[in-house]
Parts: structure tokens; sequence; C-alpha cells
């Protein structure tokens, strides 16, 4: 059951957005600067995940929030959460990052190796597990963009289906396919 | 073939992460499938979160949010043309000119300007897209139209500044300077653009417009067979820009002939497909039109923008531009005829502009093209890689335009 103490931390504290986000789409810096507050984390560590150093993740994080402000009238209609808008420019943005043909980034050692934490949750589970996980990282960054932003959405960012559908704009039935033939693909892949 | 479907992973999954089940316990529960789940679930256990102690360096956190805050300030001084040229010395007036909506004020700062640098503003009127005034001759552009007290005075000026830019066009050309006709004939389309936009939102608040529809109509006939005439004799380089203007113009002209000769509005947005709707384009509080106009309006700064090769501003409109898209095919349904219709033309558009930038400028455009690939079904199929040696993200078919001849 240690699995399901470690991926049970689902959901992330209810922050009454709206007002913040209304208040950005008129044009309030300020208001924008507090949305910042509330999601830089957020952003930074799906980024993190992708590329891998923390100087990318960096600039690609202060990235994704000026794209956002540029864009913020636009998100009005589209009736998805706010922060799982910024994952989708976030995404947008690691695409490009590795289009600048720039090779998939191992972690970086010292976060991995550190004992304050280490950067996986549990170290010895990951010893005693099949796969490993930064292999497996690797290979979720050789998925189709669509299929990784899904394994991200559920896996990591651990959003339920209604939300990645909505962000997404699909149904949720076709987000289940796509997580399935996702993990058909990392399974080809890791076995390579 | 997988012996897993979806519905069962999607299951087996649920079961796992709310810890209702061990893997143990699920594949046992599903032998037939046993092998092929176990792997899956193996993998899924293999993908974890970073731990909550991986964030952000504080000190970084710190001078992104100020790098933001300013970031955003100089934006908003670069869009205000003039308030950004001049920074402090006109900043307070300009914003209280854009709080209050005092055409005194402006006018004050307009005297003001051209009592200080009269002779300055003189020479920018000649200067041409590129010049070292033009940046001078568009801020004045952009304090009167400041003065503009209704969207008809609005029209009335875009159209008086499209005329503008088609003189600058003829001149352009004659001067063998390319670079420059282009430009102004990007900017005509952008006028021609406000105009219709003015005209409808004066429209839908129970403005008498006929009058302006005419003038526009007279106006863009002429302009048609002024843009001919240049045509023949434009350097290479600015062909494919005047011609564009033309052929949009040409929309333009029969939407306005449409507009003066029959139910106004409607018709001309079935046949056009342009429909124009009531808003405001300038970068102001209120923002651009929505809807179909956006994305157009949207796509001409993308194609405009991509011209210029600036890939930072590039990046950032197609970042505005893909939300655009998505809330087009919210409205109109993905799957719509008119929905893949505007993405057909969109991505023409966009190969057009992809094949003649330079490299940074055709990788920001990349993810636009990418989406509106997914939304043309000819285009979305899945074809051969096409070898490019890029890393990253692979996708099933090549990304868009590269190789096409």
């Amino acid at each position: 059951m240690e699995e399901a103490v470690e991926l049970g931390q689902r959901g992330h504290a209810p922050v009454d957005e709206g007002p913040l986000v209304e208040a950005a789409i008129a044009g309030d810096a300020q208001a924008f600067a507090q949305l910042y507050d509330l999601y830089v984390t957020r952003v930074y560590r799906h980024i993190y995940y992708r590329v891998g150093r923390k100087e990318d993740a960096e600039d690609l994080t202060q990235q994704v929030f000026l794209q956002a402000w540029r864009a913020i009238r636009s998100y009005r209609r589209t009736e998805v959460p706010f922060v799982a808008w910024l994952l989708t420019i976030a995404s947008n943005a690691v695409i490009s990052f590795y289009r600048k043909n720039r090779p998939t980034q191992p972690l970086e050692q010292d976060v991995r190796s550190s004992s304050a934490g280490g950067l996986w949750a549990d170290p010895e589970g990951e010893a005693l597990a099949r796969f490993d996980r930064e292999e497996v990282r690797r290979a979720i960054l050789k998925l189709r963009p669509e299929q990784q932003q899904v394994v991200l959405m559920r896996f990591i960012e651990q959003m339920e289906y209604p939300e990645i559908a909505a962000a997404l704009g699909k149904s949720e039935g076709n987000v289940r396919v796509i997580l399935h033939r996702a993990l058909l693909q990392l399974r080809q892949l890791v076995a390579r | 073939m997988s012996k897993v479907s979806p519905e069962l992973l999607a299951r087996c999954l649920e079961e796992l992460e709310s810890g209702r089940a061990t893997l143990e316990e699920i594949v046992a529960a599903h032998p037939a499938e046993a092998e092929e789940l176990r792997d899956l679930l193996e993998l899924r256990l293999a993908i974890v979160p970073l731990p909550a102690e991986l964030e952000p360096d504080p000190a970084f956190r710190a001078s992104a949010r100020v790098a933001l805050l300013e970031a955003i300030a100089a934006e908003r001084d670069r869009r205000r043309g003039l308030w950004g040229l001049f920074g402090p010395w006109v900043r307070m007036p300009a914003l209280a000119f854009a709080r209050l909506g005092a055409p005194l004020i402006a006018g004050l700062l307009l005297a003001f300007l051209v009592a200080a640098g009269g002779g300055v503003a003189y020479a920018a009127q000649d200067s041409l897209p590129g010049d070292a005034l033009y940046g001078v001759k568009n801020a004045l552009e952009q304090v009167q139209m400041a003065l503009a007290a209704s969207d008809e005075a609005r029209a009335e000026l875009h159209m008086a500044l499209a005329a503008k830019r088609v003189e600058e066009v003829q001149r352009a050309a004659a001067a063998g300077r390319g670079d420059a006709a282009r430009a102004a004939a990007e900017g005509f389309l952008s006028h021609v653009g406000q105009v219709e936009t003015y005209v409808g939102s004066a429209s839908a608040s129970g403005k008498d417009v006929e009058a302006l529809r005419e003038r526009l109509q007279a106006n863009l006939e002429r302009q048609q067979a002024v843009l001919a005439e240049v045509l023949e004799k434009a350097p290479d380089s600015a062909k494919d820009a005047i011609q564009h203007a033309m052929e949009m113009s040409q929309k333009g002209l029969k939407r306005a002939q449409q507009a003066v000769q029959g139910p106004a509005g409607a018709d001309a947005a079935g046949q056009g497909g342009q429909q124009v709707e009531p808003g405001r384009p300038e970068d102001t509080p209120g923002g651009r039109p929505e809807g179909r106009a956006d994305l157009q309006a949207l796509l001409q700064d993308l194609v405009a923008t991509a011209r210029g090769g600036n890939a930072e501003q590039v990046s950032s409109l197609v970042t505005e531009f893909l939300a655009a898209l998505e809330n087009e095919g919210a409205v109109l349904g993905k799957s719509s005829a008119s929905f893949t219709e505007h993405c057909r033309g969109a991505y023409n558009r966009l190969e057009q502009a992809y094949e003649r930038a330079s490299g940074p400028v055709q990788e920001a455009l990349l993810p636009a093209l990418t989406a509106l690939e997914e939304c043309v079904p000819e285009r979305a199929a899945p074809v051969p890689r096409d070898g490019s040696s890029l890393p990253g993200p692979p996708s099933d078919r090549p990304t868009p335009p590269r190789g096409r001849p």
C-alpha cells in the first residue's frame, strides 16, 4: 500500500482565484502578480520535470508567465481552471524549448542523490521498482506532445480526468484512450 | 493488440492510486490480462511527482516576479507607442488620458510635442517603414487616434491612414525598397480591418454608418487600382505582400458592397467569412473584439510579426493565437465545417509566413502550425517522419511545412 500513500496526494488546496483572474483580465498587473505567487511553484515543478535543469526551468517559468499575461484576455472564455491553462502554455513552451535543438537533460545529479528528501519521494521504493524513474521520465519526453501532456497532467499534476478533458478540449473518454496509448507506448520505449 | 482496454486500465489505475487495491491484488483479479497489466501499472508507479521540497529558489521567485511586473510595464509603454517613446516625461499625462479619456489632455500633449519637435514631426511625414523617423510618424498617428472621440471618428481616421499606407507602398516600390513596401502593405491591411471593426461597432450601437460604408467602398476601389498598378513595378520582395493586400482588401470591398447594398452585416459575414464584430481593436483595456474577428486580427498580427523577424514576439502571439483558436473551436465546434475551413485558411497563411521566416521565427510558429494541422483532416493524417534530426518530443508526422516545395 506504500504506493497508494505516495500517489494519493492528489489535488491542491482550493484557492478562490476567480476575482484575481477577473482583475488580471481587466489589466491589473498586481492581480496577475498574485496569480504568479499562487502558481509559480506548480509551473516550475512541471517544467523542471520535463527539462531537468534548474536554469532552463527558471527561464521557461518566467517565459510562461509573461506569455500568459500577454494572452490572458483570451482566457476568459476557455472555461478551464487557470492553472490548467498555465500548464498548457508551459507545455507549449517546453515543446518549443526542445525544438531548439537541445537534447533531453537527465535530472540534475545533486537533486537526484540529495538525501534531504531526494528527488523522488521514496528512494527505497525506487531501488526495488522494476522501472527506473529517470529512464521512464526520459521515455515520457519521447511521447507525442499530446500524450506527454495527458500523462503529466494525470500522473504528475494529479489532475482529474474532467479537468484534463476541459483543459485539452477533449472528452473524458478520449483522455482515457490517450493515456492508455501513452502507457502502451512507454512500455515499448522502456523495453528497448 | 493490447489485451487491456482503456476502460479497464483507467479502473485499475483508479484502484491503485486510491489505495483500494495493491498492484498484486489488481493483477490477480485479471489473470487474462495479468502480464500486460502488471507492466502498465508498474510503469505508472515509476511516474511520480517531484518531491514537495523541490521548489523554485526564493531568490528566483522574487526576481522573476519583479521582472514580470517590469516587463508588463515596459510592454504597456511600448504598446502605447508615443508614451513609451517619451517615457516618464509623458507617462503620467498619458495614464491620465487613458483613464479619463480626456481629449483635452491628448490635445495638449500633441500641441506640446509639435511645439517641442515640430520640425521633426514635419520631416517624419515623408518617412517610410524602416526609416529612423517612421516611429515618430506612427506615434503621432496614435495621438491622433487617441483624440478620435467616437467609433465613427476612429473609422474615418483609419480610413485616412489606410490611404497614407497605400501612398507609402507607392513611394517605397518606386524607390525599390521591397521591405518598406511590404511593411506599408501590411499596415494598409491592418487599417482596413480597423475601419471595418469600428464601422461595425458604430452600427451595432445604432449609428447611421451608410455614408462611412460608401466611402470605404469608394476608397477600397481606388486603392485596389493603385495597388494593381504598383504591383507591376514593385520589387520582387514586396510583390507577395502587395498581392496579399489586394486580395484581402478585395474581400473587404465585397463586404462593404454587400453591407451597402443588402441586409447589412449578416450576409457579408456569410459571404466573406470574416464577420467583423463590434469591439475595440486597439490595445485598450477593452481588448480586441472577440470571436472570428479576434482570430483574424491575431493571424494578421502573427504574419506581420513573423515578417518582422522578432521570434520572441511571434512566440507570444502564437500563445494568444492558440487560445483564440481553442475558443473558436469551442464556439463553432471543432468538427464543424466552418471551423475546419477557418483552420485551413489560417494554416495556409501561416505556412507561407513560415516558408519566408528565419529559423527562430519558424520555430516560434511551429506550435500554431501543429495545432492548425490537428484541425484540418487532410493534414492530421499521420505520415512517415521526414527524418528531421531535431531532438525532443517526436510527432507521428513531420512538423508542419518543413520540406514542402
